[in-house]
């Protein structure tokens, strides 16, 4: 006799379905929202206007990234800027300036330093600490954002993870892991940097936030904005793109 | 024989007298010794704050290292490096793993010397445990990712005992590397330059991060005595005569405050020159008055047939036997005086508040140094004989009618 | 009382030996003393106007905030003030150079190593201050230069450059932005200061204004003035003049504070010489007083017996040897001028070595340093004075208990 699935049999299932997915769901959250945003591969056109109390700078760049390993940066406006470029591959970074003519390497005391003026860091852009190895994960809630369901996420580092935050709060969209709001909290749980995604935008096969907004807390009136244009993802980038020769290439 | 009796007899005969000259020789030394302890003991103060924090009196270092201080300068074989310098007792020695980077807090980043030390061993050589005001001292044998930091760093970076860093630097490898550490313990330093610029972790978390094995940086030695030391610097020299190494001294690392310091010198040799000379004023015209008191005494002994030789004669007796008596006098002073300081040391932060804030460093112990006993002790009895000189020939002299007459 | 008075003087003449004895005694510890101070004021003098003329210099005007940032925020336009205004109008201010200073990476073919960049004009700061004479090898900046540095021998050596040589600067300037540029090594600075060494660039201040993207910017501007202790007042006099809470006037008590540190080390060590000395010089003027009380026993037991009170005496006694202190000291004051002039204009020469030494840091000093300034003069005299008229009260308490027939049996 072939057993049915009675009504109880089909709850258990379910039930170990929902189970199931809770338990790998925060791990499993951060990693599919980190893979949306970063692709196999992107390139892309960057705009980043760096916002102080007393002045405002835009800039241009082109950008090229394979997996976490390897980026390549051309710098396209202000005309001053143009033609710097920056190669990272792994966790060394090469910069080239066209008016001295010169590549330089940049050494780890230059690695915090802002990049390009704005409230990155030179090692914001080279660091391969993952939100998913460094961290551990945990759902804290469900909650509604900018009308969508959401989850809430809270990020602890690891131990060994050579990470300044003492937690991190993100809120990821449960429909399809698009990142809306990261807070980074130090350990007196102090709200240092909030970073927010807007402007939700179709590339190829990918729907993601093209612009990002990073705020530091402490420093008021302070704010850098990046938003992405003609971006391409996971169409494969040539080896010569993330090479030393590039670098001096004035295209 | 006759003659050291009379001389005695001479000395008790008026205590008044004797008083005198035995405390103006007695005050005379304690003020030349004292004043010579402390400048001995100044010169090794200012010796001492400046190796104290850092470096101990011989640095030894990988060869280029000091000038350049880059992660691929290190002593491959600190084992055979320790086992020489185990030939020469009485050195205390710390193994030092220094490395250039980077700390970051999540307010902001500092550039930073990270110094991977021993915990026990370090502070057989430099005060660093000592000048902790909050939190504690790093654990011995303890690889875990702890670090000292100084109050101003700390300040700089807001961040508290109990708070995360992560430290940058450029590895082994030419890779930056990189690791968090918990703040355990705050550290205050003479200069907030200082405070700013050096930070300290266990040895072994700091060979990690640079990806040494065993490798270090540099030993840095404290040598048993003060500050003259150019012998045992040269010992240690030739003891570790290998290319790879580096040994230096705390003058080589300090050329402008060994200027300061022959400045010092030259200043104080003045200094004592002139106490010298009051000391010689004093002694000379005590012995000048008394002597003079005793004019007609030694009028009355001539009249009596005493060869004037025997006077000068008599009197040089009775200035030796007082400048034994003010010697002695003089050695019980220092001794009291000396004896006290140099145990207890003088604290300058009591004597001039602002010094309290600096911290470590302050604290004066006066030295005794043979030398400058000798040289008091030489120069007390040469301005004794030439004060008695004078008086003695003259009084030898002096006709008799004259000196009877003389009141 | 007059009467007294005129027996007082009478009796110092009387007996020219004693009241010589007594005088020089107290007249030659005004001197030493003096001589001694002058020393120590001359020394600590030299040592601590050399160290604030080594880098920082007397004073410094920042935008508000910039001691404790030291970042290019905290810049500031050079056309903001008529910052020498002051020289023409006040003549204590001798001085003063702009600087622009910020951080760069520095780059030869070889190697790469961070430092301190210090913009500067040439001549006013280098007859300010010292670091930029202190030339190794090669030559020092002059007005016209232009991209040309000068780099700590040491960093040179990291570097592997030597005198035409060039070096890529990387910095982030104003606002951070980029800035980039290459320059010739002119020379290269040994300041006895292993950072300085290893840690400093020197350049034109035009060239730093490129470099770091602040066309007409300062970080620091720089006075020197004719007295380096005055500072403080100095300073508050620049301050009101200024008169914008924007501006910050330091002087270098403020920056150097472990200068500090060294100043009250000297004072206290130079007060414990003077305990010392004051304690054999006061001895010394206790003893003759004693002895010159003692022996006249037998000449107050005499007045005593004539009818002369006990406190007459006394006050006979205290005024002689008052207007001998008097005297003495005056007499004192007048050798010490004579014999600091006379060190002043025949300087001890220190010994060529020291000499050498110094001269390889751009400093010269050849001989040890007396000082003349007031307190020189008035700690002694003070001092002496006190210590002489403490003296006096033992023997004159012990010579009022010396009965009138044992002081006639006396001698």
């Amino acid at each position: 006799m072939p057993a049915k699935p009675t009504f109880i049999s089909l709850l258990l299932v379910a039930l170990t379905f929902i189970a199931a997915r809770g338990q790998e769901s925060a791990t499993t959250i951060i990693k599919k929202s980190d893979e949306l945003m970063r692709g196999l591969t992107l390139s892309g056109k960057y705009s980043m206007t760096v916002i102080r109390p007393d002045w405002r700078r835009s800039m241009e760049f082109f950008f090229w990234s394979e997996g976490t390993e390897k980026s390549f940066i051309r710098m396209l406006a202000p005309a001053k800027d143009k033609g710097v470029t920056f190669l990272k591959i792994k966790r060394e970074m090469w910069n080239y300036i066209p008016k001295i003519n010169r590549v330089i390497k940049i050494p780890p005391s230059m690695m915090l330093q802002s990049w390009m003026g704005s409230d990155f860091t030179n090692d914001d852009l080279v660091k391969e600490s993952s939100v998913v190895a460094d961290y551990e994960h945990r759902l804290l809630r469900r909650e509604n954002m900018n009308g969508a369901a959401t989850h809430v996420l809270e990020l602890k580092p690891t131990p060994e993870a050579a990470v300044v935050w003492d937690r991190i709060i993100e809120w990821i969209r449960v429909d399809d892991y698009v990142p809306l709001k990261a807070e980074y909290y130090n350990e007196r749980g102090e709200l240092v940097r909030t970073m927010t995604f807007s402007e939700i935008t179709r590339f190829g096969k990918r729907t993601l936030p093209a612009k990002l907004e990073m705020v530091e807390a402490k420093k008021p009136g302070r704010k850098t904005v990046l938003v992405l244009s003609d971006a391409v993802f996971d169409a494969p980038i040539a080896n010569s793109i993330f090479s030393k020769q590039n670098l001096r290439r004035s295209k | 024989m006759i003659l050291w009796k009379i001389a005695w007899r001479n000395i008790w005969r008026n205590p008044r007298r004797t008083a005198v000259l035995v405390t103006s020789i007695g005050i005379g030394l304690l003020g030349y010794l004292g004043t010579s302890a402390f400048s001995r003991g100044f010169l090794t103060q200012m010796v001492e704050s400046t190796i104290n924090l850092s470096g101990g009196h011989v640095l030894v270092s990988a060869k280029g290292f000091l000038n350049n201080p880059q992660v691929r300068m290190r002593i491959q074989e600190p084992g055979v490096v320790e086992s020489l310098l185990q030939q020469t007792p009485g050195l205390a020695r710390a193994p030092i793993v220094s490395l250039d980077g980077m700390i970051n807090s999540s307010e902001t980043a500092a550039g930073v010397t990270i110094n991977g030390i021993d915990p026990d061993k370090e502070s057989r050589v430099t005060v660093i445990s000592e000048a902790l005001i909050e939190g504690r001292y790093l654990h011995n044998g303890n690889s875990a990712p702890e670090i000292v930091v100084g109050e101003a760093l700390a300040q700089k970076l807001n961040v508290l005992v109990g708070n995360k860093v992560v430290l940058m630097i450029s590895d082994i490898q030419n890779e930056i590397s990189s690791g968090a550490f918990r703040i355990v313990g705050l550290y205050r330093a003479p200069s907030s330059d200082f405070e700013k610029r050096y930070v300290y972790i266990g040895k072994t978390a700091a060979q990690k991060l640079a990806g040494y094995e065993r490798e270090i940086s540099s030993i840095s030695i404290r040598l048993q005595e003060g500050y003259v030391l150019e012998e045992q610097v040269e010992s240690i020299r030739s003891l570790l005569d290998r290319p790879d190494l580096e040994i230096v001294s705390w003058k080589d690392r300090n050329p402008l405050l060994v200027l300061s310091i022959e400045m010092y010198d030259a200043s104080i040799v003045i200094i004592a020159i002139i106490m010298f000379i009051a000391i010689a004023f004093t002694i000379a015209n005590s012995f000048l008055m008394v002597i003079h008191e005793r004019i007609q005494e030694f009028g009355i002994m001539m009249a009596n047939g005493v060869m004037p030789k025997n006077i000068r004669r008599m009197l040089y007796l009775e200035a030796l036997i007082i400048t034994i008596l003010g010697a002695l006098l003089g050695f019980v002073l220092t001794l009291l005086l000396i004896g006290y300081y140099g145990n207890a040391g003088l604290d300058l932060a009591s004597m001039a508040q602002g010094l309290a804030m600096f911290g470590v460093g302050t604290v004066v112990y006066p030295e005794i140094w043979a030398f400058d006993v000798t040289v008091g002790l030489v120069g007390i009895i040469a301005v004794v004989f030439l004060s008695v000189l004078y008086p003695a020939i003259k009084a030898s002299r002096f006709e008799v009618v004259d000196a009877i007459r003389f009141v | 009382m007059s009467r007294l008075i005129k027996l007082a003087w009478r009796n110092i003449w009387r007996n020219k030996r004693r009241s010589l004895i007594t005088i020089s005694a107290i007249s030659f510890a005004v001197l030493i003393v003096a001589v001694t101070r002058s020393l120590q004021y001359g020394t600590y003098d030299t040592m601590e106007s050399m160290a604030v003329r080594m880098f920082n210099g007397e004073i410094q005007v920042h935008r508000s905030g910039f001691q404790e940032e030291q970042t290019l925020a905290f810049s500031m336009q050079a056309e903001e003030h008529d910052w020498s205004d002051i020289l023409a109008r006040r003549p204590e201010f001798e001085g003063v150079s702009r600087r622009l200073t910020g951080f760069g990476l520095l780059s030869s073919d070889s190697a790469s190593a961070g430092a301190l960049i210090v913009g500067i004009e040439p001549v006013p700061e280098g007859a300010m201050t010292q670091f930029s004479n202190m030339i190794r090898t090669g030559a020092k900046l002059v007005q016209d230069d232009d991209r040309k540095v000068l780099l700590g021998a040491t960093l040179a050596r990291n570097l592997q450059v030597g005198i035409d040589d060039t070096v890529v600067v990387l910095t982030q300037g104003y606002q951070n932005q980029m800035g980039a540029d290459i320059y010739v090594v002119k020379g290269t600075l040994s300041a006895g200061n292993a950072e300085v060494d290893r840690g400093l660039m020197v350049m034109p201040l035009r060239n730093a204004q490129d470099l770091f993207s602040l066309p007409g910017g300062v970080t620091q501007i720089v006075y020197a003035t004719d007295d380096f202790r005055q500072a403080e007042t100095r300073a508050q006099i620049l301050a009101s003049d200024f008169g914008s809470d924007r501006l910050e006037v330091l002087s270098w008590r403020e920056m150097m504070p472990e200068l500090e540190q060294l100043i009250i080390m000297d004072n206290v060590s130079g007060a414990i010489y003077l305990a010392f000395l004051l304690t054999v010089v006061g001895f010394e003027i206790f003893n003759t007083t004693m002895m010159s009380i003692v022996e006249r026993a037998r000449e107050f037991g005499m007045l005593e017996s004539i009818g002369m009170k006990p406190k007459q005496i006394s006050l006979l006694v205290f005024l002689e040897l008052t207007s001998k202190i008097l005297v003495a000291v005056v007499a004192g004051l007048v050798v010490s001028t004579v014999a600091i002039a006379y060190l002043i204009s025949n300087p001890i020469p220190l010994s060529a070595s020291l000499r050498e030494a110094y001269a390889s840091y751009g400093f010269t000093f050849d001989s040890l340093v007396f000082s003349a300034k007031p307190r020189v003069f008035i700690e002694p005299v003070i001092s002496i004075t006190v210590i002489s008229l403490l003296a006096l009260i033992f023997p004159i308490y012990k010579m009022r208990q010396l009965a009138p027939i044992d002081a006639m049996r006396k001698a």
